[in-house]
């Protein structure tokens, strides 16, 4: 299970797109109630929907440094050292990167999506999170089940 | 590849307790209120938010109700892609526990929590049921991936 241009490529891929959301959800940990964290998490000059929206963010923030952030770097590791148990842990990661992502779909789109527009929105603000967790997942099926690609 | 039948077991009863349940939550969101599965206040106003966040995530839940299914027929034809729908579940198990758990922690703390204490009781060690599961579940997969 040596990895390749394309296990390569991915985990490039999960580093530029995570890296800013595990700094931005660093900054939640750190210091919640800064105008800073909330250009960061919902967007420039925005403020939270109520206090409930707020304590959920705080809660997936945990969730993203206790397991997410942890899945992500050993599993990316563990690809790129060939073991059989980085594509458990890289497809686990994606798994959660699609999961919460498609929770924000339905939580966020109607206020992010009309400021940052369909471009942003679907690439670095949104879609990167999607593309790469289907990809991740996708590929690590693909290699489990022996396929050298 | 064989997953072990009391795997297999464990693994439906908590795709009916979790994915499924959330079914009924799409389909029926006020009978779903009306068993208890519902933070008992979630319906009233002030919470729009945070029911809006329960229904994206019901939604979400779609996804492993799905790859659970996945996951029994391939695991019973003995194929090893499998592994990656069981651990797609066990992720998104202790992905949304730890989310759940912290999230309703803080909600009670401040006040803003739509589900009373008594509720609590019995949400907070259900939802701690399906972080050890998932938890147990990775390392079990872990474990027959490297079979």
């Amino acid at each position: 299970m040596q990895p390749t241009l394309f296990t390569w490529a991915l985990v490039v891929f999960g580093v530029v797109t995570l890296m800013p959301l595990i700094w931005a959800q660093l900054s939640m940990l750190i210091r919640p109630d800064s105008q800073e964290t909330r250009d960061l998490i919902i967007g420039k000059g925005e403020d939270w929907r109520d206090k409930t929206h707020f304590k959920l963010a705080l809660g997936a923030a945990w969730a993203d440094w206790l397991f997410f952030a942890p899945l992500f770097v050993t599993g990316s590791i563990g690809v790129l050292l060939g073991q059989s148990w980085g594509y458990v842990l890289f497809g686990a990661a994606g798994a959660c990167s699609l999961y919460i992502n498609i929770i924000l779909w339905f939580t966020e789109k109607e206020y992010v999506y009309p400021t940052r527009g369909p471009l942003r929105y679907f690439t670095y603000y949104w879609g990167f999170f999607v593309y790469w967790g289907a990809l991740a997942l996708a590929y690590s099926v693909v290699r489990i089940s022996g396929i050298e690609l | 590849m064989e997953v072990s039948a009391w795997f297999i077991v464990v693994f439906v009863l908590m795709w009916i307790t979790g994915p499924l349940t959330q079914v009924l939550f799409l389909i029926t969101p006020k009978l779903h209120h009306r068993l208890g599965l519902t933070e008992t206040n979630a319906l009233k106003p002030k919470f729009k938010w945070f029911l809006l966040g329960e229904r994206a995530t019901a939604y979400a839940d779609m996804t492993h109700l799905v790859s659970g299914i996945a996951f029994i027929w391939l695991a019973l034809l003995g194929y090893k892609s499998a592994l990656i729908f069981g651990l797609y579940s066990c992720a998104c198990y202790v992905y949304f526990a730890l989310m759940v758990i912290s999230r309703w922690l803080l909600l009670t703390k401040h006040g803003l929590n739509p589900a009373p204490r008594g509720q609590l009781v019995v949400y907070i060690p259900y939802m701690v049921l399906f972080l050890l599961f998932g938890l147990y579940g990775l390392f079990y997969l872990w474990g027959l991936a490297q079979l």
